[in-house]
């Protein structure tokens, strides 16, 4: 896509200020040559920060990683093997977050932000993917940025999707199982679901089971599902350039993102 | 599908509005970004004490009549006419597109009507800032209280979206995480806010606004939904919302009342979109303008806007009628039925302590101004009487209030009376100069001019914490654009504040130089602008322009660029 056309889409979406100057300079110089990734999920960094002007996080979000992050208070963070990755752990030590192998995540997500941001990793957060289309042999990827509020379409050689279920729910088949969990004063609990369940019914059996169990002493409840998958059917070629390698399937942190950093387009 | 009605945005308001919609019978659709109900006050993390969950429970049993649908953008929006008639969102990359024939947006940002390109007001009045934020929800393990740590900063609106904002916002939130994790070892935090905070990002214009000098003008309100209580919790060292109005400059700067609060009654055509026969907007991005969204920022205030916007909908729905022709009357018994219309407290204006002040004669007023005019911290929050600095910021008030009144004859005995004080020359005649000031009489000029030129003399002697009286000063000879003082104040932009802000650190200013320098440079700059729009000078305006590229470093505790804030401010707003 050239500059002018980039910025004609803009114009069509009518908030031609919401795309700032910072963001556009970072463009890399033919964006069709990018890979979007969709979700801004620990494989996710790990590609992007392995070629990052070749990368574009797109991620639904203001959360990083949410697949970890957001699943539990404390985990173990993994193994790292690249040196970036241990570059992350001895900075996530320096911050007090990581102690032994156990990292707290929720204030986590927030340190990738910033370590991510300041490697010159691209990330649209807030970014909601419309339409991702083959024209000509690229992708046509349709996105909408909340605070633009409008429609802006940009150009992709390759497509890697990490999210849990793939969009449009295609990885549907490859889910054993979900669990929804909550920090409650007796403990952490999680419910086992079915894999299309929803918000309102994963909430709803969570909570029966914390009455059930032990009154109603939650204290906070996990904001992202944890997924299983079936092996076999995990991570999967949808279409030429078009990947979906859902993070979650990793059993850490940083077994998805050196998955992710060492992740090469076939 | 068709649906009687639609709530975009299932946070505060629009969780209330859902709530009272779900035991009507009408097909009712739910369209939330988030994965939960309840918005700031749940998954924003901002919460204090209540179990976040069980809100979020309680919200979603209510409302199991209802469609609701999580994670769903909004994505288009169309009108014919005045009336929005069908509404797009993406779930999960299916788009769908829906018939209301009432719209509910409660987003807060003015969703459908950045979809439909109508003209909305945003950020803030000044410069166009969003007041932004980072949160995240702790908890205490030894007391088992749950409770938000956030960390507001100002960003420009057009950084509001993208990564500008989001990693600006999560590194505040990082940086915040580190100390407090240092502090608080008995501590642990559960998770960071799945939503920006950011507040201010556009407003809708309504068929009503209403502002501060309303507010305290008693300008009645005849259809009034919400009782709020304004709580101006602005940051009180930001002096930047001097430049939000002139109400605001004499509440919080001249009278010194930024922690005081009053009751705003808000009229029900503030949710009532301008324009539009289907189109209700509970939630902050109402009818009221900037400096009085205080009255807006509280989750009870919300949740009236929610119910008031629910009723009127039921009502429209079951006469026939548009929006804005709901009969008032009607309104108001469904909302008392429902618990609605919460009398606000009764008083005329009161500090965070509750303590309640009474009206001034004359004789106290100058009697209260016949002191040292001093601001501690623990004013602001201490309930007690009869302390100097209270008495006159309550002076000042009185003062204010009479001219609000329109007391015309009232008002020029006073002013009679204030500059004779004034005129004795001694080390209180400053103090009835601002009261002057706040009268709009420029006899006070002259004696405001000596105090920002003979700093420590006999009219403006070195008493701890009287540092506001300089920054008044300032303020008001903009006001009064006064072309004698433009070298002496320009003389304070050349040096960066340097030495006045030695000055207020040396009457016991609050903080540390810089941010002393930024309070000088921000009353400075907007003085200048003042004088220079009515009394242009090439020469002055080329030497700002010059000084506005010489970089200055100035940042507040946590490094925010407070140089970079006020140069926009000044030279790029309104």
């Amino acid at each position: 896509m050239t500059r002018r056309k980039f910025l004609k889409n803009l114009a069509a979406s009518g908030f031609v200020s919401g795309w700032t100057p910072e963001l556009w300079s970072a463009m890399p110089v033919r964006p069709a040559e990018q890979t979007i990734l969709l979700g801004g999920t620990a494989f996710a960094l790990g590609m992007a920060l392995a070629r990052p002007t070749e990368s574009l996080v797109v991620e639904r979000g203001v959360v990083l990683a949410p697949e970890f992050t957001l699943t539990a208070g404390f985990s173990r963070l993994g193994a790292a093997t690249s040196e970036i990755g241990r570059e992350l752990c001895a900075q996530a030590r320096r911050c007090g977050l990581l102690q032994g192998d156990r990292i707290e995540l929720p204030p986590f997500s927030d340190f990738l932000a910033s370590f991510f941001s300041l490697r010159g990793g691209r990330c649209l957060l807030e970014t909601e993917l419309i339409s991702v289309e083959r024209q000509n042999g690229s992708w046509q990827v349709g996105l909408f940025p909340l605070a633009i509020g409008g429609l802006v379409m940009t150009e992709a050689a390759d497509f890697l999707d990490t999210t849990d279920l793939a969009w449009r729910n295609l990885g549907l088949d490859a889910v054993s199982s979900r669990h929804l969990g909550a920090m409650a004063r007796e403990g952490d609990i999680a419910v086992e679901l079915p894999a299309a369940t929803t918000w309102r019914d994963g909430r709803l059996r969570l909570f029966e089971e914390a009455e059930r169990k032990m009154g109603r002493t939650i204290i906070s409840e996990y904001a992202a599902f944890k997924t299983r998958y079936v092996d076999s059917k995990v991570g999967r070629r949808m279409s030429a350039g078009y990947w979906w390698n859902p993070s979650a399937q990793y059993g850490t942190f940083m077994e998805a993102f050196e998955a992710g950093y060492a992740w090469t387009m076939m | 599908m068709d649906y009687d009605v639609i709530v975009i945005g299932l946070g505060t308001a629009g969780g209330e509005t859902l709530r009272e919609l779900a035991g009507t019978g009408l097909r009712v659709l739910g369209l939330e970004r988030l994965n939960g109900m309840g918005g700031t006050g749940t998954l924003g993390c901002i919460s204090f004490g209540a179990s976040i969950p069980a809100r979020m429970i309680d919200l979603e049993r209510a409302c199991k009549a209802v469609t609701i649908v999580y994670e769903a953008t909004v994505i288009a929006a169309r009108s014919i006419g005045r009336c929005v008639t069908e509404v797009s969102y993406v779930a999960n990359g299916v788009r769908f597109d829906v018939l209301g024939r009432i719209v509910i947006d409660a987003s807060g940002e003015a969703t459908v009507g950045r979809l439909l390109g109508l003209p909305l007001r945003r950020g803030c009045s000044f410069d166009g800032t969003v007041a932004s934020g980072a949160r995240a929800e702790s908890w205490q393990k030894s007391s088992g209280e749950i409770r938000p740590i956030y960390r507001n900063f100002p960003m420009p609106c057009s950084e509001h979206s993208l990564e500008g904002l989001a990693n600006q916002a999560l590194m505040w939130h990082v940086r915040r995480h580190q100390g407090w994790l240092s502090r608080e070892k008995g501590s642990r935090l559960l998770r960071p806010s799945l939503m920006m905070g950011v507040r201010e990002s556009a407003r809708y214009w309504t068929e009503r606004i209403q502002d501060l000098e309303g507010a305290l003008r008693d300008v009645p309100v005849e259809d009034p939904i919400i009782h709020a209580w304004e709580p101006e919790d602005l940051p009180v060292y930001d002096s930047a919302y001097a430049f939000e109005s002139k109400a605001t400059q004499n509440w919080k700067v001249l009278c010194g009342l930024p922690l005081f609060g009053f009751p705003v009654s808000l009229s029900y055509r503030t949710i009532v979109v301008r324009g539009f026969d289907n189109l209700l907007c509970p939630s902050r991005h109402l009818g009221v303008s900037h400096d009085l969204g205080g009255a807006m920022r509280m989750q009870s205030q919300m949740r009236q806007s929610g119910l008031a916007a629910a009723c009127a909908a039921e009502i429209a729905l079951e006469r026939n009628l548009p929006v804005g022709a709901v009969p008032y009357a009607e309104l108001r018994s469904r909302l008392l039925s429902k618990g609605g219309l919460t009398v606000a407290r009764k008083s005329d204006v009161t500090s965070c302590g509750g303590y309640v002040f009474e009206p001034y004669s004359d004789d106290q007023v100058i009697g209260a101004l016949r002191q040292d005019v001093v601001r501690t911290p623990e004013w602001w929050y201490a309930k007690s009487e009869n302390r100097p600095c209270e008495q006159a910021a309550w002076a000042y008030w009185n003062v204010w209030k009479r001219k609000l009144r329109g007391d015309a004859k009232g008002v020029a005995a006073l002013a009679d009376r204030l500059q004779s004080e004034m005129n004795r020359c001694d080390r209180y005649s400053v103090n009835f100069a601002v009261a002057l000031g706040l009268l709009d009489d420029a006899r006070c000029v002259p004696m405001l001019r000596n105090v920002v030129t003979a700093c420590n003399s006999v009219l403006d002697p070195v008493v701890e914490r009287a540092f506001p009286n300089r920054l008044k000063a300032i303020l008001l000879l903009g006001r009064f654009a006064d072309v004698a003082s433009v070298a002496p104040l320009f003389e304070i932009v050349e040096d960066d504040a340097r030495a006045f802000a030695d000055r207020l650190l040396q009457a016991k200013a609050f903080g540390s130089l810089d941010m002393c320098r930024y309070q000088a440079l921000s009353y400075v700059l907007m003085a200048l602008r003042n004088i220079l729009i009515r009394h242009p000078d090439k020469g002055v305006l080329q030497a700002l322009r010059a000084w506005r590229e010489r970089p200055i470093l100035l940042r507040d505790a946590e490094g925010y660029d407070l140089a970079r804030r006020i140069k926009r401010i000044a030279f790029d707003a309104g």
